[in-house]
Formats: C-alpha cells, sequence, structure tokens
C-alpha cells in the first residue's frame, strides 16, 4: 500500500503566554495537543471545529511557519523537520503551500499582482521572464484576465478576485498539497460557489491533494472525502465524509453538525442545543476536554483522557462511549446516531 | 420555539396586528472622494408589531445601510436620505437630534455583529445597562439595577447576579452577545434592530443566540429586523424576507415561500450558489457569473441584467417595479403577501439549464 | 490551457475577461495615486510652494542679492520695514535684513532637514531590525531608546550639545541623536505590525529569506508610514536647531541663522520690533509648512481597500 500523501503524527504546540519570575511556564496555551491524521493522494481532508480548537494553528505547524514542540509530518512517507536525518523545511514549504482567510492580508499592497505572484518562483531561482510567464499562465488558469491583471494592485480587485490571486500565488510554487485555510470563508456565496469551483478544477488539473480548513459543515461535506474534528487541540472524530456527517460517534461532532442552520425551509428541524461557549484553550478541562458541555457526561469522562478508537471501518473516534469497557455506562449503540431527533420529541 | 408556531399565533390576531414600521422610497446616497455612492434606492416596506423581517443580501447590497438608516445613524453631513421612515406613526426623517436620541435605545434598540463596539470597556456590564435604564425612565439606581439583574437572567447568562459586576472583555463572545441583547431590550423596545448578530460567533453559539433572540421576540411581543447575509439564519429567525440586491428589495414575502419557491433569478441564484447539505458532490455548484454593480452611478436598468440567464431587451431598458406575486392562499392577510422585481420572474424550469453552458 | 473548456466554456471565458476589462478600467499605482491625491489637494500644494521658494531663494541667494550676509554698515543700523535698498530693514550692525533670512534659511533649512533625514535612515535601520527580528534584539534596541525618551526632547538636544560643544556639526549630531528613539519606536510598531500579516507567512512558505522579505515585503509597508511620521518632526527639529542657536551652541556669529537672529535681535526689539520678529515668522512659516504638507502626505496615502 502507498503512504498516504502527508501523515501527521501526534503534532504538539503549546504557547507560553505567561512566565513566573524564574522563567519557568506559568500560563500555557495547548492550542495543538497531540494531533494524527492523514490525507491520500488527491483528496481532500476537511478540517472543522470551533474558534480556539487549533485547526489554524496545525495549518501553520504543518507548514513550519510555527515550529512544532514535538510530532512527525510525513510526506509520501519521508518525515521532514529541522532535526539532522530528516528532509529540509525548505522543501517541504515547497511542496504543501497554503492559502490564507483574508484575501487582503495575503497579498502585499505594494506589489503588484504579478509581482506577488512571480515572487515564489524567483526566490526558486527561475528568471524574471520564466517566473512572468508563469504568473500570466496562473492567472489565466484561475480565471482572470492577465491582460488586465498583471499591473494591478491588491486593492484594486474585489474579494474573490484577490483570492483567486492567492490561489495563483500558492500554485506558483508547483505544490503537491493546498493548505486552504478558511480560504472561501470571506467570500460572498456567489463568489464562493465560483472559487469552490476553481478548487475542484484545480485539483484534478494539477492532481492536488487539499487540506481543507473551515467552520462551514456544508463547505467541507460538499468538498472532502475524509474529516478532522476538533475541539481544544485535539482531535475527537476522524473518517470518511459520509460516515461523520451520518453517524457521528463523538456528541461533539453531533452537536456541532445539529447547530447548522436549515438551508432551506423544509429542511428546519428542532436544533439540540449545546449549552455554554468553546472554552478557553488555556487551562483546558481534565479528562475528556469536551465534558463539561457534554450531555452524556459522567465521572469518568473528567477523570480520564478518552483515546481514538475505531468505529467503522476507517472512522476513529475519541470519546469513552465508543471504547468497551471505558467505564462509560452509555455506548455507543445507546445513542441514537442520527443527527437529526424526531420533530415531536423537541415540539 | 419554531418558526412556524409563531407564524400560526401571529395570524390569529389578525385584528391586533399594527404596523410598527413603514418605509417608502427610502433612498441612501453617501458622498465619497469619487463622487456620489447610491448605496440604497426606492426601498419600501412595512413590518407589523410581533413580526421578525430578515434584511438578506450579500456584502454591499445595502441591506445593514438600510438598517442604520432607520434610526438616522449615519453621519448626517456625508449623507443624503429620502423617502419616507415611520415608526409607531413618527417620522423619523423629519425628527429632531432630540427626539431621535429618546427614539434610540427605547423605542428602538439595536444589536450588532461586535458587541465589544456597543459596550464600553471602563465600565462593568451591570452600570452600562443600568444607566440606559435610567436614561430612558429616569427611575432609581437601584430599581434601575433590580432590572439589570432581571435582563441578564432573562437572556440566560448563568450566575447573573455575578455577572453584573463583570467587565466586558471579561466575558465570552456569546456571553457577550447575549449581554448586548440585554442591553438592547431593557427598555423595552417596540423594535429591535439586529446587524448580523451571530456572524462572529461559533456554530454551536450562534444557535443559542439565534434560538434566544427568536423566543426573546415571541415572549415579548416586539418586532424584529435581522440583516444577514446567511439564508440559513433568516430561515432560523424569520418570518417574512426582503432579498436585497444593489440597493434595492428584489424579492420579499414569507420566508417560507420566498426561500422555497423562489422568483427573482438573483434570489434563485443565490439559493442555488450556496451549499446545502446533502448535496451532490460530483456537481459543480451553481455560481452566478460576475459580480455585483458598483454603486458609484445612478442604474437606469435592472442591476441584475447583466448577470442575469433570462435577461430580455426590457431589463436593460428600465429598473422594473414590484409587482404582486399571487398568494399561495387565497384571502391571506397582509403578512402573507409577497412581491418580486424582475420583468421575467418566475420559476427556474430546470436549474441545470443554465450550469451547463458556463 | 485548460483543457476542461469547450468552445462554449471559451467564449464565457472571453465574455468574462471583456466584463474584468470593463470593471477596472482605471488603474494606477500606489504611488501615483498618491501622488495625485497629493497634487488635488491645494494645501499641500500652497505648502510645497513655499517650502520650494524658500529652497530656491536659499540656494540662490549669491545671485540674488548685492549684499554679503555678515558685511554690515554703520550708517544703515537698524533700518525699518520699506527702506529704499533695504526692504526688509537691516539689524543692529546695519547688515540687511532680506539678505540675511535667505542666508539664513541655508542653515535653518538644512538643520531642520539634515537631522531627521538621518535619523530616519538610522532609526528605521534600528525599528525594522527590532521589530522583524523580535526577542532579545527587539529588548536591547527598544530599552536602549527608552532612556533617552527619560529626557524631554530639549533638554536632550542641548544636554548633548552642551557635552560636544557649540558648532554647527555638534548641533546636528545632537539633534540626529535626538530624533532616532521615536522614529525607531514607530518603524518598530509598524514592522511588528506588517511582519504578522498573512503576505509575509507567504513569503516565508515561498522559501523566501529575512533579507528579502524585509527588502521585498516589509519596506515597502513600513518606509511609508515612518516617512510621513519624520516629515512631521522636520518643524520640530527646525525649533530645537533655532533654540540651540539662540543658546549659543548652535551656529557661531555672524553667520546667518534665523534662531541666532531671532537672539541677536532681542535687544533691537523696541526700537524695530517688526523686523526683530522676522526670523521668528520665518521659522513659524517654514514648520506650519512642513506639518501641513506632512499632514496632506499622511491622507494622500491613505488608501482604504
Amino acid at each position: 500500500m502507498l503512504p498516504p500523501a502527508l501523515e501527521v503524527l501526534d503534532l504538539k504546540k503549546h504557547f507560553v503566554t505567561r512566565k513566573t519570575l524564574l522563567g519557568k511556564p506559568d500560563r500555557v496555551v495547548r492550542a495543538v495537543d497531540g494531533v494524527s491524521f492523514h490525507v491520500a493522494r488527491g483528496q481532500t481532508l476537511g478540517v472543522v471545529g470551533e474558534s480556539g480548537c487549533g485547526k489554524s494553528t496545525t495549518a501553520r505547524l504543518l507548514m513550519h511557519l510555527i515550529e512544532p514542540d514535538a510530532g512527525r509530518i510525513r510526506l509520501h512517507g519521508r518525515e521532514y523537520g529541522n532535526v539532522g536525518g530528516l528532509k529540509p523545511v525548505s522543501e517541504l514549504r515547497q511542496r504543501m503551500q497554503m492559502v490564507f482567510q483574508d484575501s487582503y492580508a495575503s497579498l502585499n499592497p505594494r506589489l503588484t499582482i504579478e509581482d506577488s505572484i512571480a515572487f515564489g518562483p524567483r526566490i526558486q531561482g527561475q528568471s524574471r521572464s520564466e517566473s512572468r510567464q508563469l504568473a500570466r499562465d496562473l492567472l489565466d488558469q484561475v480565471g482572470l484576465n492577465p491582460d488586465s491583471f498583471i499591473r494591478r494592485y491588491p486593492h484594486e480587485l474585489s474579494g474573490g478576485q484577490r483570492q483567486r490571486v492567492n490561489i495563483a500565488r500558492a500554485l506558483a510554487m508547483k505544490p503537491e498539497i493546498m493548505v486552504l485555510d478558511e480560504a472561501v470563508s470571506a467570500l460572498d456565496k456567489s463568489v464562493q460557489a465560483q472559487v469552490l469551483n476553481l478548487l475542484s478544477d484545480l485539483k484534478r488539473d494539477f492532481e492536488l491533494t487539499y487540506l481543507f480548513i473551515s467552520h462551514d459543515l456544508n463547505v467541507v461535506q460538499y468538498i472532502s472525502d475524509h474529516v478532522v474534528v476538533m475541539y481544544l487541540g485535539q482531535v475527537v472524530e476522524f473518517g470518511p465524509v459520509a460516515q461523520i456527517y451520518e453517524q457521528p460517534a463523538h456528541p461533539y461532532t453531533r452537536a456541532l453538525l445539529d447547530a447548522v442552520p436549515a438551508q432551506t425551509p423544509n429542511s428546519r428541524k428542532a436544533h439540540t442545543v449545546l449549552e455554554g461557549d468553546p472554552p478557553n484553550p488555556i487551562d483546558p478541562p481534565a479528562g475528556c476536554r469536551f465534558h463539561p458541555r457534554c450531555p452524556f457526561a459522567e465521572p469518568i469522562c473528567a477523570e480520564r483522557e478518552p483515546v481514538p478508537v475505531r468505529v467503522r471501518p476507517e472512522q476513529e473516534s475519541a470519546c469513552h462511549m465508543v471504547a468497551p469497557q471505558s467505564g462509560h455506562s452509555r455506548h455507543l449503540t445507546m445513542i441514537p446516531l442520527t443527527s437529526t431527533l424526531p420533530e415531536e420529541a423537541v415540539a | 420555539m419554531t418558526a412556524s408556531n409563531s407564524q400560526s399565533a401571529a395570524a390569529d390576531s389578525v385584528e391586533a396586528m399594527s404596523s410598527v414600521l413603514r418605509v417608502a422610497d427610502l433612498s441612501v446616497t453617501f458622498k465619497s472622494e469619487d463622487g456620489p455612492v447610491y448605496a440604497v434606492s426606492d426601498v419600501n416596506f412595512a413590518l407589523n408589531t410581533g413580526e421578525t423581517l430578515a434584511l438578506l443580501g450579500e456584502s454591499g447590497c445595502g441591506k445593514s445601510v438600510t438598517l442604520k438608516s432607520l434610526m438616522r445613524l449615519h453621519p448626517p453631513h456625508k449623507t443624503t436620505l429620502s423617502g419616507q421612515i415611520e415608526i409607531t406613526g413618527d417620522d423619523v426623517v423629519a425628527m429632531s437630534q432630540r427626539r431621535l436620541s429618546a427614539l434610540r435605545g427605547k423605542r428602538v434598540a439595536m444589536i450588532f455583529q461586535e458587541p465589544m463596539l456597543a459596550f464600553d470597556p471602563v465600565f462593568t456590564i451591570g452600570q452600562q445597562i443600568t444607566e440606559t435604564v435610567r436614561r430612558h425612565t429616569g427611575c432609581a439606581r437601584a430599581r434601575a439595577r433590580a432590572r439589570a439583574l432581571e435582563m441578564l437572567e432573562m437572556v440566560r447568562i448563568p450566575s447573573a447576579a455575578s455577572r453584573l459586576d463583570a467587565y466586558p472583555h471579561e466575558m465570552s463572545g456569546g456571553m457577550r452577545q447575549r449581554a448586548m441583547i440585554a442591553l438592547a431590550l431593557s427598555c423595552q423596545p417596540d423594535l429591535l434592530l439586529a446587524d448580523e448578530p451571530t456572524t462572529a460567533l461559533d456554530a454551536t453559539v450562534q444557535i443559542q443566540v439565534l434560538k434566544l433572540l427568536r423566543e426573546l421576540q415571541t415572549e415579548l411581543g416586539m418586532s424584529m429586523i435581522i440583516v444577514t447575509h446567511d439564508v440559513g439564519v433568516a430561515i432560523e429567525v424569520a418570518d417574512r424576507v426582503a432579498v436585497m440586491y444593489a440597493g434595492r428589495i428584489i424579492e420579499e414575502g414569507p420566508v417560507n415561500e420566498v426561500l422555497s419557491t423562489p422568483q427573482h433569478p438573483y434570489t434563485q441564484g443565490l439559493l442555488a450558489a450556496t451549499v446545502h447539505p446533502g448535496m451532490d458532490r460530483a456537481a459543480r455548484l451553481t455560481a452566478i457569473p460576475g459580480a455585483p454593480p458598483r454603486l458609484t452611478r445612478r442604474l437606469e436598468a435592472c442591476a441584475f441584467a447583466p448577470r442575469c440567464y433570462k435577461a430580455g431587451p426590457e431589463c436593460r431598458q428600465s429598473i422594473p417595479r414590484p409587482s404582486a406575486v399571487a398568494p399561495a392562499e387565497p384571502g391571506a392577510d397582509s403578512s402573507q403577501l409577497r412581491m418580486v422585481s424582475c420583468y421575467r420572474p418566475g420559476l427556474k424550469e430546470d436549474p441545470r439549464a443554465h450550469e451547463s453552458n458556463q | 490551457m485548460d483543457q476542461s473548456l469547450g468552445p462554449q466554456g471559451l467564449q464565457s471565458r472571453v465574455e468574462e475577461y471583456a466584463e474584468q476589462a470593463r470593471d477596472i478600467a482605471r488603474s494606477r499605482g500606489y504611488w501615483a495615486t498618491v501622488l495625485h491625491r497629493l497634487l488635488r489637494d491645494p494645501v499641500s500644494m500652497a505648502c510645497a510652494l513655499v517650502l520650494l521658494t524658500l529652497i530656491l531663494l536659499a540656494v540662490l541667494a549669491p545671485w540674488l542679492t548685492p549684499y554679503n550676509p555678515s558685511q554690515g554698515s554703520m550708517l544703515n543700523r537698524l533700518a525699518g520695514i520699506g527702506t529704499p535698498g533695504h526692504w526688509l530693514g537691516t539689524d543692529g550692525q546695519g547688515r540687511d535684513m532680506l539678505t540675511r533670512l535667505m542666508y539664513g534659511g541655508r542653515y535653518s533649512l538644512v538643520m531642520g532637514i539634515m537631522p531627521v533625514l538621518i535619523a530616519f535612515f538610522i532609526g528605521t535601520a534600528m525599528g525594522v531590525t527590532a521589530g522583524f527580528v523580535g526577542g532579545w534584539a527587539n529588548s536591547l534596541i527598544m530599552r536602549t531608546t527608552d532612556v533617552f525618551f527619560a529626557f524631554p526632547a530639549v533638554l536632550l538636544a542641548i544636554a548633548i550639545s552642551g557635552a560636544l560643544g557649540a558648532g554647527f556639526v555638534n548641533a546636528m549630531v545632537s539633534l540626529t541623536l535626538v530624533f532616532i528613539p521615536p522614529i525607531a519606536r514607530v518603524a518598530e510598531g509598524v514592522t511588528t505590525a506588517v511582519r504578522h500579516l498573512d503576505f509575509v507567512e507567504a513569503a516565508r512558505a515561498s522559501g523566501a529569506g529575512a533579507l528579502t522579505i524585509i527588502r521585498v515585503h516589509i519596506l515597502g509597508n513600513v518606509l511609508g508610514p515612518v516617512f510621513i511620521y519624520a516629515t512631521s518632526l522636520v518643524s520640530v527639529c527646525m525649533i530645537l536647531a533655532a533654540g540651540l542657536s539662540f543658546l549659543g551652541l548652535g551656529v557661531r556669529p555672524p553667520a546667518a541663522e534665523w534662531g541666532l537672529m531671532l537672539n541677536t535681535l532681542r535687544q533691537s526689539l523696541y526700537v524695530q520690533p517688526w523686523v526683530s520678529v522676522l526670523p521668528g515668522a520665518m521659522i513659524f512659516l517654514t514648520s506650519l509648512c512642513f506639518n501641513l504638507l506632512s499632514d496632506g502626505l499622511r491622507s494622500a496615502m491613505d488608501i482604504k481597500r
């Protein structure tokens, strides 16, 4: 079997936000705390979760834009890192590129569109004329007329056009993997649809693998093959998109799916509302991090941290209820697996 | 609490229903360095007591501008406002500044996307609600504080008594949003204006706040206008929806009808472009080609015509007037009225017909 | 290029491109836009005109006036304004005021602009280094500048000039030292803000090194705001320079410099009040123009999304 295009094992990053007088860490944000997942070549992995769940930090750790505290990052089975014996980070960054949410902040306002796209190839040693030609080709590829755009500045473009430029900029590095960090979240729906269509065209034409980070569960369902659900720096559930959306095993995944507003009047449903806000990743709760908000929490959940357990082929979930002999009185089969509760139950 | 419940409740009390707000021919023009910006043009709508209207549209369509002009919140030296705005029979356009400040916060209250902007960071939540209550009712400090506590309990902030003495930055985003709702409702307004109130919130918190808003609105019998870009938010809280495009309302009516059988090609396009659960993952999304027009010049024709798949010559010549759409059931009351501004309204025959030639 | 497009697809793309071309027909570069906006601002243009005139008068002084600035005539002491041959009068030693004001502009303008210009380069370099490298380098540079902030600018200028001794060059050195810390602080602030923007992250992800990122992405965005700040300091610098000369710590007599002239004419205030305030008026006019021009530049460079 081929090794996955991207494999992440036990990735960790703790930020020290306050130190004691003696310089010892006093307050630590466990932004990413033991995250593992993998994605096969040509597939799209969706990463969902609420603010503070560590999904954006994970993306930056993958690119080594932030140095991870621990963990392994493998591309096609080869491990990358800043330690001797591993493949260099510079190569990792070229093979993996990133598109950010804020299309304006991702482009240098003083550079023309052409210079922004050609910057990467120039750094990689391509000649000026080669990189300019590449910029023109890529603009055409993302649906922007090269003749009318190469000389423009970011502030003259609409949000959707700027995000197309950002995608072209990332493609200029000829990556294999694209990390899309809320890349379509700031766009209006009609423009978002254009960019999503573009992303699926590019994925096919360039044989790309996507890591699609988003808080929009509908978009993630549409675009992803597999999904990672994160909560407070940890993966709570991981598996194929259809299984996760139809048969979520973790109570948090269920709550998250249930909170999605109906998109048509006919699909309006009664939401089972989760109490409280996502807590601060400073001093996360002991045991299962979700237990203070979980409707099924029992004493065991506050004591022991659940480990990921295989619940179905390819689907893993970190919850005491799915683990046999965990000490939790309920078991997976005892909670309804459909995300929509029957109407009369709530009315 | 579901939307259908309150709709039937509203239908039962047809006689008691009265208009809280009436907007006629509202136009808002801003002065800018590059000349005038026609942000809102000829907007008409009315709102009944206890009704919730969603202003739905994409960025720059004029939905927030419309909302803010209901309280005349735009800087007067940069804004030209014409048309009529009547709130419970009082003409807002002609109102003096003094009467306007009495109106704001008392009879009409507003909540925003970012609650941090609505609160002064140096005062506690309790102080700010107390102050607002005292300013508008002139009651004693102790009474006002009791009212503040009552409000925090009403928006279901846990351990409300201790939260009275909390500063805005000490609360989480969802709690701050609840506190802002408490502040807005503290003087029992007739009309609540909500500008993208849940856009900045996380999914699990957004649904809490939407449900809370819906419940409070029914409980207190107030009217509400909610501005949103999210079809889902409109479906969850609103009775009626007005879809805006390029500064105009292009389609309006009951949420259930407008969003299940849209008549205007833009509403159809917007719904088709929105990703919804259970979509065929292999199918391409139906995007609307092009982009909305700039509002720096006055439009002489239908603003959507350049992007419209069924635009004809008449669409490029003049602006279509709003016309009534036959109601679903005969003899429906005013809350069931439906209108569309389009020369060629009608259901989209085949949603894929347009997409295939792209 | 895109194999997925059939003839119909191509046609729709052609139409879309045409639409895009119409959509943004007018476009200029950033600096061209700034210049265009500045040219349309009457206040800035008036100030620029005044400053240009002052600079030309100072540079061309030897060809514009028949008098020697340091050669007086005992017969014509303290002539009033409007005296034939001496339209702006003469000073206590009978030297032509117009001539001395023109020559004085040479010292005063140089002493107002040069220290700020030098401090702009040094301070920006320090601030960008501190802001980009962060950590201990930031602490070292910024805490050092904090020491200078403990003293008021005037006091600091006097103290350094006093320690170095009087003279034109020493006054320039002390003024430069006074202006490095505030410029470094502003540059550090702007750099820190820019460094965390996504395009810098994207550049790092493209494999660019620190120097390339500073050159291409940081400086372009930092120099503008810092430059605006520096132009607003020119007026302060001119006044400080005049003050140093007034105290005898700057240019030495008989050289003409506006601050020094103000000092010597002090004694004649009751004899020829209007002639005596002329150097002060020049200092005021020049610093006002620099300040207004700085404000104009600030608003011209503030281009929104």
